[in-house]
C-alpha cells in the first residue's frame, strides 16, 4: 500500500518537473533578453531620440522632417503631426511654434496674432 | 506503519526534487533556458507540498499516539494534553529539522510564486541556493535523523514531553525562531546570487528588504518569547542566563541587525557592498550554527538535549557556504568596489559604520564566550564555562554605547555635519539626560551604571520625541492639519524613517527593563509554616494552605502546591499558587512560579521546597520593570510593521 502511494507521489513530482521540459512547451534556448541587452537597447533608442532622428516605418532608414518619400525604399513617409496644424507666419509663411513672439525668418511680431 | 512509510517516502522525494531544483535552476540561469527554470520552480512547489505532507503526517502520528514510531514514543504520551502534542512536533532534533525544512520550503515557494521582476537575473541562483539548503535538511532527515523511524514493537505508553516544554510560550517560540532562521536564508540566497551574477549594486538589497525585515523581527520576537518562557518556566527569577542556546539565537540577531543597518548605507551611499554580502551570508550561517548548537550537544546546556554525530554535517555545510562566498567575493573584487566612501568622522555614514562594528564586536564576543567551554575543553581537557557576570561586563558597556548612537544618529547628516550644528541639535536631550541622572542620584539610586543607563535612555527617548515632533509640527504648519492627521501623514510619508524611530524606541524600553531588573532585584528566601507571613518590599505574603495531589490525566504528575494571599497596604490583592511538581518522566522537581506583574515591578514567588507537614521554603523576588522588556518588544514589532508596510503607490508594481 505504502509503495503504491509512494509511486503515485513520485510520479506526480516527476510529472511536475518534466512538464515544462516537454518539447514545444516553452521556447527552449530562446531566452528573454537579459537586463544588459535591454539596457543597451534603451541606450540606443535614447541616442536616436537625442539626435532627433526620424526613421522610415518601412525600412528604418533615417529621414529629415519635411521629407515625403524615403530615400532608400521609396516608401511614403508619415506627415509630421505638427505640420498639419502648423502655425504659419502671416507675412513670410515660415512655420512657428505657439508662444513664439517674433517670426524667426522675417521678424514679424507674432505676439499680435496670438493675442 | 503506512503513514510513517509515506512520510519517510515524502522526505526522500523532497530530497530528490530539491537536488533537481539546484541543478535545473543553476543550469537554467547559466544557459538562460526558461524551460529549466520552470522545471526548477515546479520542483520547489513539489518540495513545499511534500514537506507539508511529511509534517502533517508526523503530527497525525503524534496525535494518534502511534508509539511504534520512535519520535512519537519519545515525545508524547496518552496523558499529554492535546495542545502540547503540537509542541512535540518540534521538541526533538528530528522534528525541529523537519520544521526548518517545512518553513524554508514554504518561503521558497512564495519566492518562486511571484513573477520575476527586479530579480529576473538573480533568481535562478538564489533559488538554487534555497533548494540546496532544503536538500541539506532533507538529507539529514532521511539519512541521520529520520522522524518516522520505527521501533521493533509498539510500546503501550510514551515517554511524554519534557514538562519544561509544556507551556503555551513553548508552543509558539520554536515556530517563530525557525521561521526566522528560514527567512534569513532568503537574503543570503540573493547575496550569493548577486555575487554569482556580479550585480552587486543595491538592487538585491531593495528587493529583499521586506524578507530581511520579516526575518529580523521574527528572530527578535522569537528571542523575547524564549526569554519570557525562561522567566515563567525555569523558575530561577531571571529571563536571560547567557545560556549557549540563548546566545546562539542572539548572535545571528546581532549580525542581522548590523546587516539591516549597513544595507541602508549601501542603498543611500553605495558603500559596503562586500560587507553587506558577507553579513547576509554570515547571518544565515549563524542560524545554521544556532540549530547546530541546540541540537548537536557540542556545548552542554539546559536545552541542548541531543548528542549526535550530525554536528559534523552542520559544520560542513556552514564551512561550504562560507568558502563559496569568500571564493566568489574574491573573484568579484572589482564589482564589490562601491562608489561612496566614508568622508568625515561627523557623518551619518561613520555613525552607521561604528554601529556595525559595535554590533559585530558584541556578536563576536558572545560567540567566543559561547564556544569558550568547548575551546578550553579541547585545549586543556577541562571545560570552564563563563558565568553571566563575564557577559554582562562587556555586553553592558557595548549595549549602552549602541544606545547612545541611536540617540545621536538622527541628528547627523549624510556626508558631514559641522560640530556646532550637531551640538545645537543635541543640547535639549543632553539637558534632559543630565536632569534625569541628577534626579535619580537625589532619589537615592547609587549604582552608577544604572544611573548612566537611565540617563542615556532619557537622552534617546528625547531625541526620538523631538524628531517626531519636528515632523508633525512641520506638517501642521505647512498643510494646516490637526495634530492627529499630521502624525498619520508624517509617518505615512516616511514609513521607513519613523518605523525605524519606533523600533529604536522599543529598544530603549527594553534597555530600561533590563537596567531596572538587573540593578534593583530584591531577593528574600524564607521558610514558613502554614499561617505565617513575610513582608517583602511593601507586599505581605500570607502562607495560607498547601496541597499534595496526584494528577494522572494531566502529565502524570504529583502537584505540590502552596496557596499564598498577597496583601498590599493592608488590602488583599491576590491569591497565588506556586507549585513544585514531580513528573513521572523527569528527575527532580519542576517549579511553576507565581507571578504578579505591573508596570513598576514583578512579584515572583518560587516554591523552593514543601515538606509533608506543610513547612515550605519560598524564594520571593521583586524584579522591577521587567514588563518593559515585553512592551519594548511589542513596540519594535509595531515599528517594523510600519517600516515594512508597502507604500500605497508601489503595491500595484510589487517589489519594485
Amino acid at each position: 500500500m505504502a509503495i503504491v502511494i509512494f509511486f503515485v507521489l513520485a510520479l506526480a513530482v516527476v510529472a511536475a518537473i518534466a512538464y515544462p521540459l516537454l518539447p514545444g512547451r516553452m521556447p527552449t534556448g530562446i531566452a528573454p533578453p537579459s537586463d544588459d541587452e535591454i539596457a543597451q537597447a534603451v541606450a540606443e533608442l535614447r541616442r536616436q531620440r537625442k539626435q532627433g532622428g526620424l526613421r522610415c516605418p518601412t525600412c528604418g532608414a533615417s529621414y529629415q522632417p519635411g521629407d515625403r518619400f524615403c530615400v532608400r525604399c521609396g516608401g511614403e513617409l508619415p506627415a509630421a503631426p505638427e505640420e498639419a496644424a502648423a502655425l504659419l507666419c502671416p507675412r513670410c509663411g515660415t512655420p512657428y511654434h505657439e508662444g513664439d513672439r517674433f517670426c524667426v525668418q522675417c521678424g514679424y511680431a507674432l505676439a499680435k496674432e496670438v493675442a | 506503519m503506512l503513514l510513517a512509510d509515506i512520510g519517510y517516502g515524502a522526505l526522500w522525494l523532497t530530497l530528490a526534487a530539491a537536488l533537481w531544483a539546484v541543478v535545473a535552476a543553476a543550469a537554467g540561469g547559466r544557459q538562460r533556458r526558461s524551460d529549466l527554470l520552470a522545471s526548477a520552480h515546479n520542483a520547489l512547489f513539489a518540495t513545499a507540498g511534500l514537506s507539508t505532507l511529511a509534517a502533517v503526517l508526523l503530527l497525525v502520528l503524534l496525535f494518534d499516539h502511534e508509539f511504534q514510531v520512535r519520535y512519537v514514543y519519545e515525545h508524547v504520551s496518552t496523558y499529554l494534553k492535546p495542545v502540547y502534542v503540537l509542541s512535540a512536533l518540534w521538541a526533538g532534533l528530528e522534528g525541529s529539522q523537519l520544521l526548518w525544512l517545512w518553513m524554508l520550503s514554504i518561503f521558497t515557494a512564495l519566492v518562486v510564486w511571484r513573477k520575476p521582476t527586479w530579480d529576473r537575473e538573480l533568481r535562478p541562483y538564489a533559488v538554487a541556493f534555497l533548494a540546496l539548503t532544503q536538500a541539506f535538511f532533507a538529507f539529514l532527515l532521511v539519512q541521520l535523523t529520520n522522524p518516522f523511524e520505527l521501533l521493533p514493537t509498539a510500546p503501550v505508553e510514551g515517554v511524554s514531553l519534557n514538562p519544561l516544554l509544556q507551556n503555551f510560550w513553548m508552543i509558539i517560540h520554536p515556530p517563530i525562531i525557525f521561521a526566522a532562521y528560514a527567512l534569513w536564508t532568503i537574503p543570503a540566497a540573493y547575496a550569493l546570487a548577486a555575487l554569482v551574477t556580479g550585480r552587486l549594486n543595491a538592487g538585491w538589497l531593495f528587493g529583499t528588504r521586506r524578507w530581511t525585515l520579516a526575518a529580523w523581527i521574527a528572530l527578535g520576537l522569537g528571542i523575547l518569547v524564549g526569554a519570557w518562557w525562561a522567566y515563567l518556566e525555569l523558575g530561577w527569577g531571571g529571563y536571560w542566563g547567557w545560556d549557549p542556546v540563548e546566545n546562539s539565537s542572539l548572535i545571528p540577531w546581532l549580525v542581522g541587525t548590523a546587516f539591516v543597518h549597513s544595507a541602508i548605507i549601501q542603498e543611500r551611499r553605495d558603500m559596503f557592498r562586500a560587507w553587506n554580502v558577507l553579513l547576509a551570508v554570515i547571518t544565515f550561517v549563524l542560524t545554521i550554527f544556532a540549530t547546530f548548537v541546540t541540537r548537536s550537544g557540542l556545548i552542554q546546556s539546559v536545552h541542548a538535549f541531543a548528542e549526535s554525530p550530525i554536528g559534523w554535517w552542520y559544520l560542513g555545510y556552514m564551512l561550504l557556504v562560507l568558502a563559496v562566498t569568500i571564493g566568489l567575493a574574491l573573484a568579484r573584487k572589482n564589482e564589490l568596489q562601491g562608489e561612496g566612501q566614508v568622508g568625515d568622522l561627523l557623518s551619518r555614514e561613520f555613525i552607521f559604520l561604528l554601529t556595525n562594528l559595535l554590533l559585530l564586536g558584541s556578536a563576536a564576543a558572545v560567540l567566543l564566550g559561547t564556544l569558550w567551554p568547548t575551546l578550553t575543553g579541547a585545549a586543556r581537557g577541562l571545560a570552564t564555562s563563563l558565568n553571566p557576570e563575564n557577559y554582562n561586563r562587556f555586553m553592558g558597556p557595548l549595549g549602552l554605547l549602541l544606545v547612545v548612537l541611536i540617540g545621536i544618529c538622527p541628528l547627523i547628516e549624510w556626508r558631514r555635519i559641522s560640530a556646532e550644528r550637531l551640538l545645537r541639535g543635541l543640547w535639549v536631550q543632553t539637558v534632559v539626560a543630565v536632569v534625569t541622572a541628577v534626579l535619580l542620584l537625589v532619589l537615592g539610586i547609587h549604582e552608577i551604571w544604572a544611573v548612566v543607563s537611565f540617563a542615556v535612555s532619557a537622552f534617546v527617548i528625547t531625541t526620538i520625541i523631538l524628531q517626531l515632533a519636528k515632523g508633525i509640527t512641520a506638517r501642521m504648519r505647512s498643510a494646516g492639519e490637526n495634530i492627529l492627521t499630521a502624525t498619520v501623514t508624517a509617518v505615512r510619508n516616511n514609513r521607513r524613517r519613523y518605523g525605524g524611530q519606533i523600533i529604536h524606541l522599543g529598544v530603549v524600553l527594553i534597555v530600561i527593563g533590563i537596567t531596572g531588573s538587573q540593578a534593583y532585584q530584591t531577593e528574600v528566601q524564607v521558610a514558613l509554616a502554614q499561617g505565617e507571613s513575610v513582608d517583602v518590599n511593601g507586599y505581605t505574603l500570607v502562607y495560607k494552605d498547601y496541597t499534595f495531589q496526584s494528577v494522572e490525566d494531566e502529565g502524570n504528575k504529583i502537584r505540590n502546591q502552596a496557596v499564598i494571599d498577597i496583601y498590599r497596604g493592608g488590602r488583599k490583592v491576590a491569591t497565588v499558587r506556586p507549585e513544585r511538581n514531580l513528573h513521572s518522566n523527569v528527575q527532580g522537581a519542576v517549579t511553576e512560579v507565581a507571578l504578579r506583574m505591573n508596570l513598576k515591578e514583578d512579584l515572583y514567588i518560587i516554591l523552593a521546597s514543601l515538606e509533608a507537614d506543610g513547612l515550605a521554603a519560598f524564594q520571593v523576588l521583586i524584579n522591577p520593570m521587567v514588563v518593559w522588556l515585553w512592551i519594548g518588544g511589542l513596540v519594535m514589532f509595531i515599528g517594523t510593521l510600519i517600516a515594512a508596510w508597502p507604500p500605497r503607490k508601489s503595491r500595484a508594481e510589487e517589489g519594485r
